[in-house]
């Protein structure tokens, strides 16, 4: 499965992708925000991780974007983010996000909301 | 003689109430006119009567409603500035404490993972390890673990960096909040000198305003990550 990574931290970026090699995952493609995100996608892209917090454009944007597409409107979406507060995590899913992460984060948590989604698409 | 010494007290007078004038319409050029009369009328009306005396109480009363003016803008701009320095000072402050607590903590945390790492390879130079093949690899299992723990503990970076953006973002407020009290001291002055540098921080302030959570964190991951499980399995099972 190939993976977008999107997060405008390059340290943010690298240890996700590692992560994703620990658990087995090689295959991914990485974006510094929303707008080189959308630019990178294609129906190749299996699943979508993004920070909230990006110039340009944010993570919630993306993914309505994304939306709003053909091929990216079943894609699985995680959201990976320092923001906490229950107000923001009802926007992200509203605005389509599958799942949700909270920074800083442990590899077995990623494990954990990658196979949910992957077992269950539709969730 | 006495004629003499009174026309050039009056001609002194009228130069002193003249300059008076041009200062006092210098502070404020853009207040509405004032009833009372200008020095520049008094000087010509000490003129032609020969009598000072009777115009000074008007003239200083003039003049003190122009000081009374001066000393409320400076009054409005002294709170102003009190509560620009004083809270934002503090809230910036609290921010600075949070980005040296959680560099702390993550650099205690990359310790203890290189100390529990630098203890394995310890282990496997034991020679039990060394003689139990099985034994070895599962240390360096636990070694990866480790190692790749340390890696996790580089995250503190992204927080901090959204911890110092957002102390940017209130510096850059204050900036423009002390940039808007100069120009109205300006403006009351009435002083046309080229405007004031253009804020340094405040226009990267303003693009970077969407790359950070002015919430950013390291503390208690568990319980925040919690909240979020439960709102996803909340919204899982509505939809």
């Amino acid at each position: 499965m190939k993976f977008l990574v999107v997060d405008d931290s390059a340290t943010m970026r690298r240890i996700v992708v590692n992560s994703l090699q620990r658990i087995g995952f090689t295959n991914c493609v990485e974006a510094a925000d929303g707008v080189e995100a959308l630019a990178k996608y294609d129906s190749s892209i299996g699943f979508v991780i993004t920070d909230w917090n990006m110039p340009n454009m944010s993570g919630t944007e993306l993914v309505q974007a994304l939306r709003q597409r053909e091929d990216g409107r079943a894609v699985p979406v995680l959201m990976v983010t320092a923001r906490s507060v229950r107000e923001d995590i009802i926007t992200a899913l509203e605005a389509g996000v599958n799942n949700y992460i909270v920074k800083p984060f442990t590899p077995q948590v990623l494990k954990e909301k990658i196979e949910s989604l992957i077992v269950s698409p539709a969730a | 003689m006495a004629n003499e010494r009174a026309s050039e007290l009056m001609y002194d007078t009228a130069s002193t109430l003249r300059l008076l004038d041009a200062e006092l319409g210098e502070l404020a050029p853009r207040r509405a006119p004032d009833p009372s009369p200008s020095a520049t009328e008094a000087a010509a009306a000490i003129g032609a009567t020969g009598k000072v005396l009777p115009l000074l109480p008007a003239l200083f009363v003039r003049a003190m409603g122009e000081v009374h003016a001066m000393l409320e803008s400076i009054r409005t701009g002294r709170e102003h500035i009190r509560a620009t320095t004083t809270e934002r000072f503090a809230h910036t402050n609290l921010k600075l404490d949070e980005v040296s607590s959680a560099t702390a903590t993550a650099a205690i945390d990359i310790m203890d993972a290189l100390d529990r790492a630098i203890a394995k390879v310890d282990e496997l130079e034991t020679e039990e390890v060394v003689a139990d093949a099985d034994k070895a690899t599962a240390i360096r299992g636990d070694l990866r673990d480790e190692l790749f723990a340390v890696m996790g503990h580089m995250q503190f970076q992204d927080i901090t960096s959204q911890q110092i953006m957002h102390v940017q973002s209130l510096l850059a407020d204050m900036e423009q909040r002390l940039s808007d009290i100069a120009n109205l001291f300006d403006a009351e002055a009435g002083d046309e000198k080229a405007p004031l540098a253009a804020p340094a921080i405040a226009p990267r302030a303003h693009r970077d305003a969407q790359s950070f959570d002015p919430n950013a964190t390291l503390a208690d991951p568990e319980t925040r990550q919690a909240l979020a499980d439960a709102l996803v399995e909340r919204g899982t099972a509505g939809a």
